[in-house]
């Protein structure tokens, strides 16, 4: 015997101006089943939520109906009020009679008719509730981080000081991400090393956080709490055990000339390297493209130099399974080069470079100890031009968006410059200036007031080189008039892109992406470190272009979701999930296909002696969303989703 | 004085033309920035641009930016936000034309519609320009009858200005009523709309090359400085075609393409007076017709691509011709021509390599932009004219002006401009190594040589440069002499450099 | 040798060397004219079998009867295109193993019955091709563009017309081979989303739900239409819907056993236009 009760919300006026409500509850008390109905100002107020529970004891109430807005606005905060009042927090649904009725229309007869027919619907919805029981899923207290840089450090580093284990994966043999190699930050002109290298340090002489570095994610599987992970640690030639980081070898070794990717190419390094000295962990790492041993068989210098028998030409790859609870992706980004346009030369001016070479120019162990210098010809340039927006907020030739950081590191170049200068002029062709952080307006003041940053509001049309200085060819828009410049060096602030296998490792973990290469966050406001695939969370770069500040503060917050994912050893998932009907599942596997979560298997049904009976479909709860692509594929009528049942919805449609 | 943002019907009608939505533009200068004549406007095409996106079109058309716009279309090419620019000035110019009021000109204004005015009578007179006819007309106008006085001479005793022929219209289209027809719809509203730009991505696509062999007769487009002023040019082009082996064989009747007077003033003229030509080159029976101006074969290739797009066009055109159009006829220029008979072919002609010859190659605007229309070459670093002069055994130099506009059409308005223009593409090209200048235009010819000596009057830095039309470099090359292509008829003495190949 | 004596011979040799258990054909009907399924179990029983253009019905259907294939033994069965394109199907949707299917093909021509060659479903994959464009019989077709010229009212009350005959036999599904549910829609009755009784509203149900089940699995094998006692021309429903999936979606059932269910899968560049 069904006994409901309906609880009218006036929302203040958003309903009761439109909806008459005092009419929807006589007319709802009269339909079989109602036992109980009343109405009342804001229900989602604390007194609201009191007499809806006082109710559902008084009355002993079957199930609830509350009519007021859109579930996602309340649906939670009225199911805890059932639990607490003794009720199966599934036995309640939410008559939305504010977003689909009282706020789209405006004859009052009319809206409180329906209103009276949507609560209807759901009353005989709700008779066909079933006692839902929370999923529990195991999960693996154990995370991983892929991505070494300051925010994939971070988020280890969080994870692991709450007392969890972490797997930080690293593909490069350092880690340290971009941030290991600019010069100084902004807005503090801390030294960029400086404030992350004791970070490195701590992340890999943390007792939970292990260090995975020169290695790759190649494969993720499972799902939320129980991912199985496959790393392929690359063979480094190098035994890390017993290396102590001398660098003996790296000084013997005869190819010196390789350009350093660290340094952007403005340095070399060796075929047996680090690729800076403050690398952690500090083992070499041999390229073998590159190294004269692997490529015609003689040298071996670094072997016969080592003391300690640390080299080892036999080594492989090695592939390692790991199962971990929750992954953080902190892939980051890179900087697109210059040759994106032709009128800024294609790339092969030598002094036209990107902030990220300039970095490298002022850093102090940099290829040029930190003095800037030109790379054609190793002179101290005495007019700089810097280009914002070569190639953001471009739609014909760039990407559209804004790269976020450009506007506030261009500053920061023409102040060390000024600094390291001091008869050096620079001239900034900027269309706006975004300096938006805590302490960034000031800073570009200073640059412009103190350091006397000449910036002109304009884009560059076309550089060019003759006679050994660039010839920039820009304009002031504020004036009116064309600007022509003659420069010893050009920077350019390209774009901040995404890391140039951003969606094929996306498609590999099986996380969203958007048209550049970004990944998805699960709700742009209010979910930005979640994906939409549960157990996997976003932090830095990887997600947006943003800064040092906010690429923290999302790697702290992505781990605060880990931690609160590891608080409990089961995972409690909402029971709004497929089940199939085994006795009349045709094991036709289209609901397998069609499912977009990949959470239906195939099942064989045997019998006591093995023997196959049928194979059916088979939904893992631990998987399944609740999205219902299956129960509409299904022919037979074999699969159904709890909470939405088969009788419910027909009971709900036959019900208005 | 209130400032507000007015929807304005005159800017309804330049949305409706160019397809901008001038709320797109924001702001960046980047077309000033670019602007060969940004330094002389009082409103550089960024400024332009923020009036009629204000709603002050009025202004804008009264502005004097307008006469000092050459159409080189810099400024659309390097748009971030994919804006019609340069199509914005020609709309502006044909409503300042509209809308005009002889009182208060400016001398930029003056000089130049007075330029195109003259430009457009003897066409619409005589179905083609008379050069001779067009230079009194325009000395008469604006007064400036010492300008080019003692060039003229030359060109006369030259054999390139016909006085005779130019008073009687010896050398006219015969079906004059056809022309008089088109002038006469030009004049009235075009109801078509051109479809809306969008700030989307753009990247230049080259078109397949043609496929040109030894042997073939292809379509010949002369075009009216080819029949004049530059003579020395169609001498040349069809020495070259004679040494590869291609049969030229002329357009009959063919009209003015308009050039630039028609395309900066009237639309609907701009697109129909090459319409004709394609419609006869159609009716000829031609597969590819040679226009070896770049201008004119802007122009072609444009309006080749508006017949296949707009009914409202192909409708004018069946009206003033009497048939249906195929627009199967291709107009190709010379440096696609080169490209379709092949690098490989071209060495295997060459008897007397260009001994090393350090040369800027020199492309201009028209023959790149728009490349979307265009798609010969990069327009921001072409490569492909290096290729031919590679093969004919000079030097090519990379240098940074490739593309950079000369001031074109506005040759005789703007002379001044024109000058400071050249003497950056000369500076720069000689800073470069460059010892000539190699072009496939018969306009950028004239700049960088017939006002060559004017421009080192004024700028003593600048060294001498001939200038080549590419058709004598690769005709000289596969054996002709400097004679046979009318080297001795530059202003700028070019066969010392070729002697002795 | 006729087609007939041909294939007769080559079922007495696959039984009689055991590499069949079971041979699906024709034999005579109740009437000259008429041919009724026949299950052939040892090479003396060969002569039952009858093959000429009368042969018009889907045998593909009997392969899905319950328990036939799980001895893992093979079964031959005689099939025209629009049956090897069902074993596609059912091969793709894990009802058969189409490595236990010998199929005996053949093709019907006006009079002329012709042998396909090949044996298993994957040699007529060139055979597929050729078929995407293959239509209905001409009367068919002249009766489906009369449909298609009417308005939505009139298209509507023809089929008003039509299913008030309908007498929820369910022939219809019996004789489809794609119709191998276990507990059909229309037997659910909690809740019963489509009525059992016959009045027009809940054959407008049973039918156009059908319909919409075999959307882009329908061979167009004809064998509802001929099965109908009240002579519905169901064949024009489904070859409409046929139709919509082959234009929409370009998708051709039955080409391959590993083609995707056409609605449980989706291409980048699927039109959206009944969204945007």
């Amino acid at each position: 015997m069904a006994k409901i009760g309906v609880f009218v919300c006036h929302c203040g006026e958003n309903i009761a101006s439109m909806v008459d409500t005092g009419k929807l509850v006589t007319t709802i008390s009269e339909h079989p089943g109602v036992a109980f109905s009343s109405e009342y100002k804001y229900f989602c107020s604390d007194p609201g939520q009191e007499t809806v529970k006082k109710a559902i004891r008084e009355n002993n109430l079957t199930g609830v109906v509350v009519a007021a807005c859109s579930p996602r606005m309340h649906e939670q905060t009225f199911r805890k009020a059932c639990a607490e009042a003794g009720l199966n927090p599934y036995m309640l649904e939410l008559a939305n009679i504010r977003e689909q009725c009282s706020w789209v229309h405006t004859d009052k007869i009319q809206a409180t008719d329906k209103a009276i027919e949507i609560t209807r619907s759901l009353v005989e919805k709700v008779k066909r509730n079933n006692n839902l029981q929370p999923i529990s899923v195991p999960v693996t207290r154990r995370a991983m981080v892929i991505g070494g840089g300051v925010a994939g450090i971070q988020a280890a580093l969080d994870i692991a000081s709450a007392g969890r284990e972490v797997i930080l994966v690293e593909r490069e043999p350092s880690i340290g991400g971009h941030m290991a190699q600019l010069s100084e930050t902004f807005p503090t002109l801390d030294c960029s090393q400086c404030i992350l290298t004791p970070r490195m340090v701590e992340a890999v002489q943390h007792p939970n956080i292990t260090v995975m570095t020169y290695s790759e994610v190649e494969e993720v599987d499972g799902y939320i709490g129980n991912f199985t992970v496959k790393v392929r640690q690359k063979a480094r030639y190098v035994k890390m055990e017993t290396c102590t980081g001398c660098g003996d070898c790296i000084q013997k070794c005869p190819v010196k000339k390789i350009p350093s990717d660290f340094e952007c190419g403005l340095g070399n390094r060796t075929a047996i390297y680090t690729p800076f000295a403050q690398a952690v962990p500090n083992v070499p790492v041999i390229d073998r493209d590159r190294c004269t041993y692997f490529k015609n068989g003689k040298c071996k210098i670094c072997q016969k130099t080592c003391q300690i028998d640390s080299i080892d030409f036999e080594q492989q790859d090695r592939m390692v399974s790991l199962e971990v609870g929750a992954i953080v992706v902190a892939t980051g980004f890179q900087v697109q080069n210059t040759a994106l346009y032709g009128e800024y030369g294609y790339g092969r001016y030598k002094d036209v470079i990107t902030g990220l070479h300039f970095e490298r120019l002022a850093s102090a162990s940099g290829p040029t100890a930190g003095k800037i210098l030109r790379p054609s010809d190793g002179k101290e340039p005495e007019t700089i031009v810097f280009l914002q927006c070569a190639g953001s907020r471009d739609a014909a030739k760039g990407v559209k968006y804004c790269s976020k950081i450009c506007c506030m590191y261009t500053a920061k170049h023409a102040m060390l410059y000024a600094h390291k200068v001091h008869h050096g002029k620079t001239r900034i062709f900027y269309m706006d200036i975004r300096a938006a952080g805590k302490g960034y307006d000031e800073f570009t003041r200073r640059a412009i007031e103190e350091d006397q940053a000449g910036y002109i509001r304009g884009r560059v049309s076309k550089l060019y080189e003759e006679n050994g200085k660039l010839i920039v060819r820009g304009v002031d828009t504020l004036l009116g008039k064309p600007v022509e410049v003659e420069a010893d060096m050009v920077v350019l602030a390209t774009a901040m892109i995404p890391q140039p296998d951003a969606k094929e490792f996306a498609k590999r973990i099986g996380i969203g992406y958007d048209e550049y290469g970004f990944y998805n966050e699960a709700h742009l406001k209010l979910r930005p470190v979640e994906t939409a695939t549960a157990g996997i969370y976003l932090a830095g770069a990887c997600q947006s272009p943003k800064d040092i500040p906010d690429s923290v503060a999302q790697a702290s917050a992505a781990a605060a979701k880990v931690l609160g994912l590891f608080s409990k050893e089961q995972l409690e998932r909402e029971p709004v999930v497929a089940s199939v009907s085994d006795s009349t599942c045709a094991g036709c596997w289209g609901c397998v296909i069609a499912c977009p979560y990949n959470a239906i298997d195939r099942r064989d049904i045997t019998d006591r002696n093995g023997n196959l009976i049928k194979r059916v479909a088979s939904v893992n709860p631990g998987l399944c969303q609740g999205c219902g692509t299956c129960v509409s594929f299904c022919r037979s009528n074999s699969i159904d989703l709890a909470g939405f049942t088969e009788k419910q919805i027909f009971a709900e449609v036959m019900g208005l | 004085m209130e400032h507000s943002i007015r929807p304005d019907s005159l800017k309804q009608q330049l949305e409706k033309v160019t397809g901008n939505n001038y709320a797109c533009c924001y702001q960046c200068g980047k077309c000033t920035a670019g602007c060969p004549a940004g330094g002389f406007m009082d409103n550089p095409p960024a400024r332009i641009m923020r009036m009629v996106q204000a709603g002050y079109v009025d202004d804008a058309m009264k502005s004097d930016s307008l006469w000092y716009c050459i159409g080189c279309m810099t400024c659309t090419s390097r748009c971030p936000q994919n804006l019609e620019i340069a199509g914005t000035m020609d709309a502006l110019r044909e409503m300042s034309l509209k809308n005009d009021s002889d009182a208060a000109q400016t001398r930029s204004k003056k000089f130049v519609t007075a330029f195109h005015s003259a430009f457009l009578n003897t066409v619409r007179k005589t179905g083609r320009l008379q050069e001779l006819a067009l230079v009194n007309s325009y000395k008469l106008r604006t007064r400036t009858f010492m300008q080019d006085a003692s060039a003229g001479m030359k060109m006369i005793k030259q054999g390139k200005i016909h006085p005779v022929s130019a008073l009687t219209s010896k050398e006219s289209v015969q079906a004059k009523e056809q022309i008089e027809k088109i002038f006469r719809i030009s004049e009235q509203e075009s109801q078509s709309h051109t479809e809306r730009r969008k700030p989307v991505r753009r990247t230049f696509r080259p078109d397949a090359t043609v496929k040109i062999e030894s042997g073939m007769t292809i379509g010949y487009y002369p075009g009216c400085s080819l029949s004049g002023t530059a003579k020395d040019y169609d001498i040349s082009i069809r020495k070259m075609c004679d040494r590869l082996g291609i049969r030229l064989k002329e357009i009959e009747d063919w009209n003015c393409c308009g050039a630039s007077s028609a395309h900066a003033t009237n639309h609907k003229l701009a697109m129909l007076l090459p319409a004709r030509n394609q419609a006869l080159a159609d009716a000829q029976g031609m597969d590819y017709v040679l226009a070896p101006c770049a201008a004119c074969l802007n122009r072609q290739v444009t309006a080749r691509k508006a017949l296949i797009e707009s009914e409202e066009l192909r409708a004018d055109l069946e009206s003033v011709t009497g048939t249906e159009t195929t627009c199967r006829a291709q107009f190709i220029g010379v440096m696609q021509l080169l490209e379709g008979f092949g690098t490989e072919q071209l060495k295997s002609r060459v008897t007397k390599p260009l001994k090393e010859l350090p040369i800027a190659c020199y492309y201009g605007c028209l023959l790149v932009r728009p490349f979307e229309a265009m798609g010969y070459d990069d327009p921001e670093n072409p490569t492909k004219m290096e290729k031919v002069i590679e093969a004919l055994g000079a030097k090519p130099v990379d240098w940074a002006y490739k593309v950079e506009c000369c001031g074109a059409g506005l040759t005789m308005a703007q002379q001044e401009m024109i000058e400071d223009l050249t003497y950056r593409i000369s500076k720069n090209a000689s800073v470069n190594g460059a010892g000539a200048f190699v072009v496939a235009c018969p306009l950028c010819h004239t700049n960088l040589d017939m006002r060559q000596e004017g421009m080192r009057k004024r700028y003593s830095d600048a060294g001498v440069m001939p200038v080549f039309y590419i058709s004598d470099l690769v005709a000289m090359a596969c054996g002709a002499s400097a004679e046979e292509v009318a080297l001795d008829k530059h202003f700028v003495p070019a066969t010392d450099m070729v002697r002795n190949l | 040798m006729g087609i007939q004596e041909q294939y007769r011979n080559e079922a007495a040799e696959l039984l009689s060397s055991g590499a069949v258990k079971l041979v699906i054909g024709y034999g005579g009907g109740s009437t000259p004219d008429r041919r009724r399924p026949v299950f052939v179990r040892s090479a003396e029983e060969v002569s039952r079998l009858v093959l000429d253009s009368y042969c018009v019905a889907n045998l593909s259907a009997y392969l899905i009867s319950e328990g036939l294939l799980s001895d893992g033994k093979n079964v031959a069965v005689f099939l025209k295109p629009d049956g090897i394109r069902s074993v596609n199907i059912l091969s793709a949707e894990a009802q058969v193993n189409p490595d236990q299917v010998v199929i005996l093909g053949f093709n019907i021509e006006g009079e002329q019955t012709t042998p396909l060659p090949g044996r298993k479903a994957a040699d007529y994959a060139p055979l597929m091709e050729s078929l995407r464009s293959s239509g209905l019989s001409p009367e068919l077709q002249r009766e489906a563009d009369r449909l298609e010229q009417m308005s939505a009212v009139e298209r509507f009350d023809y089929w008003k017309e039509q299913f008030a005959k309908c007498i929820k036999c369910y022939a219809c599904r019996q004789v489809c081979p794609m119709c191998y549910c276990r507990r059909c829609i229309v037997d659910v009755n909690q809740p019963q989303w489509i009525n059992t009784s016959s009045h027009t509203l809940g054959n407008f149900e049973w039918n156009i739900v059908r319909a919409f089940h075999l959307a882009g699995r329908c061979v167009a094998c004809g064998g509802c239409d001929r099965a109908c006692p009240v002579n519905i021309p169901l064949r024009l429903i489904n070859h409409r819907m046929s139709k919509e999936t082959l234009d929409i979606f370009g998708h051709f059932p039955g080409e391959s056993a590993d083609q995707k269910p056409v609605l449980a899968t989706f291409r980048q560049d699927d039109p959206e236009t009944f969204i945007l």
